[in-house]
This record gives C-alpha cells, structure tokens and sequence, in this order.
C-alpha cells in the first residue's frame, strides 16, 4: 500500500515534466548519440571544454546555427559541454576518446592554448593533430585611473603613484598584459587572486587598482562611459597581430595606440628582444586567435574538405555578419586557409628560448614556478 | 565497538590527515601555500588536543559498563550495495545496472515478492528514462561497453 | 520610475509571457525537488533555447525557472532531510526534525509561505536597490569582503552544537576540503594527487548532497524505519502558515538578510541559508533550534529566496555572477543579444523592472502550486526506509553526476558520504563543515589579496574593525549574556 504513494509522487514528477513538454520537442532532437556516421546522420557534436554560460560556450552556441547551415544536408550540431581542470579536462577528452570521423568539433579559448604553449604536463592535446576551422579574435584595452593624472599612455612614463594592477591568475588571461607591462617596464604591482574580469573591473572603480585592462565588448561597455565622465584614461590597446607576425593597431579601437607605439615614443626605438618577441607570441595565440573551432586532424579528408569548405562559405555571409556582431564583438571571422596559416606560425614561434623566457618571467616577477603546473 | 572508541580512531584519522596536509603544504608555492597551510596547522593542533583531551577522559573512567556502541556490520553491508551498484554501473552502464541493483535490493533486502519488485523497477526505470529525456541529463557511462 | 514599473507590469503580463514564466516556474520546482539538481542545471538546460530569443519572454523564462528553485527545493530538505539544491541544507536541521514528529505538512506549509514572502521581498530589494546599486557594490573592497566570509565562518561555530572542539575541527575540515583544486591566485594544483578531476576542486552540490544524503540513506536502513516516528500525519498546510504570520518579523529580518547577503559580490550565496539560521538562533529567545522548531524552517526559508534578487544586482549591473545560476544567466542574456552593464538601467530599463516583476509573480504561482502538493508529497515521510532508499540511491547518484558529468563526482559523492556518515554517528555537526567548504575560496582569496594590496593597512580599515567587533560579540555574547544571567539570578535569591 505505501508502495503505492511512491508511485503518486513518481506520477507527480511526471505532470511536472508534462508542463515542461514543449521544451522536450525541441529538446528531443539533441539527445545524446555516440554512434552517429557521416554527414548523412543528422547530428554533429560541438565539445566546449567549458561550463555552459561562459564566453566560449556562448561563442561555441552561436556558431552551430551558422555552421550547420553552410554544411550539406545541414546536420545539427549539438553542444556538449565537457567542464573541468581550466578546459584542459575537456580538450584532452576530445582528442584523446573522441571519435576522429569528423562528427565531433571543438571549440577553445585562450586558457585552452596558453597552457599548451606552456607545455604543461597534464596537457595532452596538440595543435598538430588539430585543424583549425573558424578563428575569432578578440582585443584588450590597458587603461588606467584618472588619479595618475596622465593624458594618455604616452605619459606612462611620469607617473608618481604606485601602480596596483587586478588580476586573476599570472598563467590565464592576464599574462599578455603582464608581459606587456614588462616590455613597456611599467612598474606595476599585480594583485592577483581576483574571480574573474568583472570583480577585478569593480576593484578598479574602487580604487583597489588604477591600471587594469577589459576586453572588447566589457570596455566598450563599462569603461568607455567612464572615459566619458573622466574617471579613467585609455593608455594602450595590446593591438593585433597581422599575416606577417607584426603588431598593428586593433580595428575596434583605431584611434589607441598599441604597445608598439608606446615604447617608440617612450624608447625612441622600435622594440626588441625576448620579452618583445614572447609579447608577440602570447598576444596571437591569446587575443588574435582567442577563440577557434576544430576538428581532429586525422578525421576523414572528405569530412575535412567539407567543414573547411563550409568555414570559407562562413566568411562571405553577410547575414552571418550581422547576426554575429556581438558575440564576435564585431570583428570578423579568418577564413580557413588564413587562420591555418596564422596557427602554423604560432607553432613555428614556439620554441625553448620563448617558454624558458615565460618561466624565469614568472619566477622572477610573481614568485610562480610554472615547471610544477 | 563503543562510540568512544570510534570517536578516538577517527579523531586520530583527522589529526594524521591535518599534518600530512601541512607537510605536503610546505611543497606548495608562495601563493598557494599560505592557506592550506594555516588551515592545516590549526587542524592539527585542534585536533591533537581534542584527542589528548579524549584520551585522558577515557583512562579517568574506570567503568566499562554502560558505553553506547554502534553499528559496524549493517552500514558497512548498506554501503557495499552502493558500491556495487556504482561498479555495475561502470561495467555495465546506468540502465542495466539500476535493473539489476533494483530487483535484488527490493528482493534481498525490501523483502518484496518478485511480481512486485519487477513492478516497481519497470516503473522507476520508465521514470529515469523519460527525466532525463527531458530535462537532458547525462548518465554516468559504463567505462567497458560506452552505454 | 514607479511609472515605468507599472509599464513593465503590462509587459509582464502578456499571455505568451505570462506562458514562459510558468514553464520556467515548472522546470524551477523540477529541478529543486530533485535533489543534486539547481538553479545552475535549469539555467544549462534552458540556455540553448533562449537563443536569439526576445529578451523579455527569454527572461521571464529563466528568471521564472530561477526564482522557484528554492521553494521547490524545500520538499526533499523537510521531508527526506537531504538538500535539495545548495540553497536549503538549513531547513534540514528543524525541518526534518519536524518530519519524523509527523508534522511535515505544517513545516512545508510555513516553509514555502516564507519562500513566498522571501521572494517578494527579494524584488522588492531588487527593485529598491537599483538607484543606489552602483555605489553600494563599489564599497565592499577585498578586507570588507575577507571579514564579512570571517562573519560567515564564526556562523559555524554557533551551529557547532554541545562541544566547540568537535565544531572547530569540522569547520576546518571544510576549508581543508574547499582548498583541494587550484589556489585563486595561480593554478597550482593541492591535494589533487594527480586527478585532474580534483583540478578545479570539488563541486559543492557533490558536498553537500555527500554530507546530509549520504548518511540519511544508510541510517534510513540500519533503523528500518519511516522519516515519521508515528503513523499519521499531524497538523495542515494552513497551520505552517499560521506559524510563519505568527513570526512576521523573522520572516522580514531573515528575508532582509538573504537579499542582502546576495547582493554582496564575491561571498557567494550559498551560505545564505545558514546564516539566516543562525542569525535566528542567535536572536530569538527560548528557541528549541536543531529539535524541531518551525522558526528554524522559518528562517532559512525566507532568506534563500529573497537572495535571488538581491544576487541580480550585481550579476545585472556589474556583469559579476554571484553564483554558478547568474553565470549561466549572463551567457544567456549575450545569446539574446544583450549584455549586462550600466546600460541595464537606462536603455534596458524596462527589462530590469520587468525581471523585477517576473521574480515577484513567479514567486507567487511557485508556493501556490507547491503548497497544493504538499499533502500527496507529505505522505513520502510514512514509507519505510528500506522501500524509498533503493530508488532514492539511483536518483541521488544521479543528481550528484551533474556536477561535472564525471566519475569523479561519484566516487566524491561516496568518499565525503562515508566521513558524514561516521561524523553523524559520533554526533560532530556537518553544517561547520559545509559553511567552511563554502567560504574557503572565498577566505583564501580575499585574504590574499588583502595582504598584497595593503600589507597590514587593511586592519585600520573602519568597517574591518567594525564587523570583528561583531565577530568577537558573536562568538562570545552568548556565554556572557548567560554569565550575566545567571549573576542577576544568584542576586535576585
């Protein structure tokens, strides 16, 4: 008899699921499979090494609509959200036990490729047994408070104050506007330990920090009003990196100078040597190549031929480019044979001298032995 | 076992667990040390008084009579049925593996007839199935076959 | 602005809107019930179809779905005693109690009128805050913020039970556990012993559902017995009401409370729940707290739904998640096409007041729907032990999945069960335990960058100074006031 009130509540849940049926229709579609063959199957997999409502996974979502639509048959694509160890987890899983039949894409972000370029030790993926489909950029604004009383990031060199900059973690994100500041020598104390961009964005408008920087779209949207009203100063963009491997000025933000012309002015020469080189290294694979889509290499070469083709069919879309101009900030896409370019460059830069040069940086500066991430 | 005597395993346990945690802390750099290790230390000394404390109270007691004592057979039974469950599950894959955990815990332990514990794990597994059709929740996969 | 308030209640109450809202209110309750399952699965679940979505119905979906999760979420903590999301481990402590005395329908009832309430207010606060937010957020700096997750520890030690020993060393215990993964300021990997499972440390919803499920389901087994010591069910929905009318103002204060906490950035809103608990039991006087009484559901209850507004502030004005829910929440707002920001209170002024709107309405279908179910639900605390736990395991291994969808999460689940299950037998208390896992990241952090911004300055700091005089009457005020007491009273004879 009492059985019978476990079956009650069991009948409840499910009158509470039928309220959610709507939801089931669309969802049905996006049941998991494994075992799915070609492109004749209707599904395709996206792994985001992430949680879901972050910046990549929002990227990673946006992107199967379009992708699925330049693809013949136009199979689905479904998201698959494999979190874990900063995306390492997830990036390893997807090389390692994923089926290489070109069914089954990745989508990184930077804290995916900088411990790559690091050479940590619990990475095992690889740029080579990857090829790369859709790249997207991103940009970072170095801007200080109006307290330094500077105009602009020409002055850098005569301000008084101690510079207290917030940061999260000396190997994510911040460690290209690190090695900025390194090349540019500005004596700034990073306080690190910070939750995330935005937490850091709000120890800057307390006076916690007075140097800080914001990527494109936070800037654009919470800095630039204080521009505005006088409360901070825009010093550097970290710029882009172009086909040739030089650094030139971001096209969201024509009018900052990058930290190349920032050091001619400061120096009156161009920039040179390790920490200049690193610079360029860290700022394409973080900022210039943010945010790209995958497949295994060793996937099928019809399959490949196809994605790489839907890639290129991506870039001329002019729909395309009007839906994505928030999600990619308004910058646009690669096309593919250019962003497998620019990835064989990357590699090519690698090399001892640069992750020698990253570790003794991170000693040195902020007492972190990377050998031991 | 008595309670008390439990109670002084178990404490021990911590306190061992407290400095080994604050041995292994001293590895750590700079800006990951610091936390751990002032955690750990506070455990360990916390710990080793609270044990020292207990210890002395026991050796003041002379009686052995009226001691609370608990349970060790059942619960260690009670979670070796979880655990198995969780390893058929790996061999086998979520749904079999809750068939087969289903029928013979209502069988062995619930005492149910057999019609009725068929019954009611044809039921669960209708209800499992169609949650996580639903609200699209994920499995634990059986490492050996990939169900 | 009271006029633009009421045009967002037009907006709000468009039928298809209106529609949205109360699949989003039906998923809420779905996935609160379910214990391991919360407002973070919700929001996974329903992100890919607010793609592209109009902004309005996309949030009275999610906005729905969030503000209900903590009145649905009170069934399995009052009747089962296991947590039923993060946010209600505190209404185990009196609710259960309550269960096993038969009186699960008047706690439920008391409970999810305070839900009810909590969320009203939580809006209320929302909405009330929005001038004033920019300011307010900007003044809790790193020191305040490592203080105030001091506050949150002390808690601890009031819940800590009869020996403060057994109390601290739980509480170290959690921050022992919370400090497994990576440290806030760099990756380095602690006590991960090489899994990169253990990188990014333990889930809290693994903990939490490890610490209070686990330990039910083997007791429930070794005693053999229903959650309900007699055979039927004492006193109505109705009568849990009247209780929380009768303690109208703990349900403002703890509501109060709970916005508040969430609208701090940084301190997370997990601990809501227990500091509003202990926060009761502090101030009310003759309580029987930990035994059953209604005002020990009353409390966390009214708190953890009103935190829902209070953590929007800054998720929706700073672009800071104050929890993994309004993390998710913001991805959705970009896939709508907008981002959160200062713009959120001009331009998309009317979005703000209608999210406002949709956490006061949504509130309201919630309890109303629940306490409509209490009474088939109730009667789940007269089945026997042996008959519920084998169904409850596969669901409770399932929910604790969720977390990281990683074998990880389960053999987590079962290592920290068996601590709380030996913990529970020797009587040392476990809410120490999780308030300390909850606010360890936080402790660490804060501290941290404390230290490394203004060496020791920071102790000068008013407000620092202020909150540890709060501590120290904390942590000791009830000892003197009961010195003090008992001095009047060998006086007075």
């Amino acid at each position: 008899m009492r059985k019978m009130y476990a079956l009650t509540l069991l009948l409840i849940l499910n009158l509470f699921i039928a309220g959610c049926q709507p939801l089931s229709f669309v969802s049905s579609k996006v049941t998991s499979g494994e075992e799915e063959q070609g492109y004749n199957e209707d599904l395709l997999t996206m792994v985001v090494p992430y949680n879901s409502g972050g910046g990549t996974d929002v990227f990673a979502r946006f992107m199967t609509k379009p992708l699925s639509e330049h693809i013949e048959n136009q199979p689905s694509i479904h998201v698959e959200n494999v979190p874990g160890g900063g995306s390492i987890t997830g990036t390893n899983e997807y090389v390692n036990s994923y089926d290489k039949d070109g069914t089954n894409l990745v989508a990184t972000s930077a804290s995916t490729h900088i411990p790559y370029l690091l050479d940590q030790s619990s990475v095992q993926y690889s740029f080579d047994e990857l090829t790369p489909l859709v790249g997207a950029p991103t940009g970072g604004v170095v801007y200080g408070s109006a307290d330094l009383n500077i105009k602009d990031g020409f002055d850098l060199d005569q301000v008084k104050e101690k510079l207290f900059y917030a940061g999260m973690s000396p190997t994510g994100l911040d460690l290209t506007t690190l090695i900025s500041f390194e090349v540019l020598e500005i004596d700034s104390k990073a306080v690190l330990g910070y939750e995330g961009r935005g937490p850091a964005r709000v120890a800057f408008e307390q006076g916690e920090s007075n140097i800080d920087f914001q990527t494109t779209t936070a800037y654009k949207q919470n800095i630039e009003p204080k521009v505005e009203d006088g409360k901070a100063v825009p010093l550097y963009s970290l710029g882009q990196i172009d086909e040739n491997g030089e650094v030139v000025r971001d096209p969201q933000f024509p009018d900052l100078p990058t930290v190349k012309e920032v050091y001619k002015e400061l120096h009156g020469e161009e920039p040179k040597g390790q920490a200049w080189e690193t610079y360029k290294h860290f700022l394409n694979a973080t900022y210039t190549l943010q945010k790209v889509i995958w497949v295994h290499e060793g996937a099928p070469e019809s399959a490949k031929e196809e994605l790489k083709k839907t890639a290129n069919k991506l870039v001329k879309d002019e729909q395309f480019k009007q839906e994505s101009s928030v999600i990619l900030e308004d910058y646009e896409v690669y096309s593919q044979a250019e962003l497998e370019k620019r990835i064989d460059n990357l590699e090519k830069n690698m090399n001892e001298d640069t992750i020698n040069w990253v570790y003794e940086f991170l000693l040195k500066e902020h007492g972190v032995d990377g050998r031991k991430l | 076992m008595t309670k008390q005597t439990l109670n002084l395993i178990f404490t021990f346990c911590i306190f061992i667990v407290f400095v080994w945690a604050a041995v292994t802390a001293l590895t750590f750099s700079r800006l990951a040390q610091f936390f751990p290790l002032y955690v750990s230390i506070a455990g360990s000394i916390v710990s080793g008084i609270y044990l020292v404390k207990e210890v002395v109270k026991i050796m003041k007691q002379k009686d052995q009579g009226s001691h609370p004592k608990v349970l060790i057979v059942k619960p260690i039974i009670y979670t070796g049925w979880i655990v198995g469950y969780v390893i058929t599950i790996s061999l086998f894959g979520l749904f079999i593996a809750s068939t087969i955990y289903l029928i013979a815990f209502l069988l062995i332990e619930s005492k149910f007839t057999f019609f009725k514990a068929l019954y009611s794990t044809g039921i669960a597994l209708v209800i499992i199935t169609v949650l996580s059709n639903l609200l699209n929740i994920a499995w634990p996969q059986s490492v050996l076959l990939g169900l | 602005m009271i006029e633009s308030a009421m045009e967002a209640l037009s907006i709000v109450l468009d039928p298809s809107r209106i529609l949205f809202m109360c699949l989003g209110v039906g998923l809420g309750i779905v996935v609160g019930l379910l214990p391991g399952l919360g407002g973070t699965v919700g929001m996974s679940l329903l992100l890919p179809f607010v793609f592209g979505m109009d902004p309005f119905i996309g949030m009275a979906l999610l906005i729905g779905m969030v503000a209900v999760v903590h009145t649905g979420d009170t069934f399995p903590s009052v009747l089962l005693g296991i947590p039923g999301s993060s946010g209600s481990q505190a209404t185990i402590m009196d609710g259960f109690p309550l269960a096993k005395k038969g009186e699960a329908s008047r706690a439920m009832g008391a409970a999810l009128f305070c839900s009810m309430i909590g969320g009203i207010i939580g809006g209320v606060a929302l909405y009330l805050a929005i001038p004033i937010a920019a300011p307010l957020i900007t003044s809790f700096n790193s020191p305040v913020l490592f203080m105030l997750t001091m506050l949150g520890l002390s808690m601890a030690g009031l819940l800590a039970g009869d020996s403060p020993a057994k109390g601290a060393l739980a509480g170290l215990m959690g921050l022992m556990i919370g400090s497994v993964g990576s440290a806030p300021a760099i990756t380095e990997y602690r006590y991960t012993f090489d899994f990169l499972y253990l990188s990014n440390g333990l889930s809290l919803p693994v903990v939490a559902l490890a610490i209070f499920a686990f330990p039910i389901l083997i007791t429930m087994l070794t005693h053999k017995g229903s959650v309900a010591e007699s055979n039927h069910l004492k006193g109505g929905v109705l009568k849990g009401v009247g209780d929380a009318l009768k303690n109208k103002f703990l349900v403002m204060r703890s509501a109060v409370l709970g916005s508040l906490i969430g609208f701090i950035p940084g301190l997370g809103g997990s601990v809501v729940d227990w500091l509003a608990y202990g926060a009761g039991k502090k101030t009310i006087r003759n309580n029987q707290f930990g035994e059953g009484d209604i005002r020990g559901v009353i409390a966390p209850e009214s708190a953890n739904n009103a935190k829902e507004g209070g953590s929007l502030i800054p998720t929706l004005l700073f672009g800071i998640p104050g929890s993994g829910t309004t993390a998710i929440l913001l991805g959705g707002l970009i896939l709508m096409g907008l981002e959160a920001g200062p713009r959120m209170l001009t331009t998309e002024l009317p979005l703000t007041l209608s999210i406002v709107w949709t956490l006061v309405i949504a509130n309201i279908i919630g309890a109303i729907l629940c306490m409509t179910l209490v009474k088939p639900i109730a009667k789940l605390s007269l089945i026997p032990g042996e008959k519920l736990v084998p169904f409850l395991t596969i669901l409770l291994l399932i929910g604790a999945y969720q977390s990281n969808f990683a074998w990880g999460d389960i053999i987590a689940f079962i290592a920290i069960g068996l601590l709380g299950y030996i913990m529970t037998i020797l009587d040392w208390p476990r809410p120490p335990l999780l308030i300390g896992f909850v606010l360890a990241i936080s402790a660490e952090r804060y501290y941290w960058i404390s230290i490394e911004r203004y060496g020791w300055e920071w102790l000068s700091n008013p407000i620092v100074i202020t909150i540890g005089v709060l501590i120290v009457i904390l942590l000791t005020g009830g000892s003197i006031m009961k010195k003090i007491s008992n001095n009047l009273q060998r006086e007075g004879v």
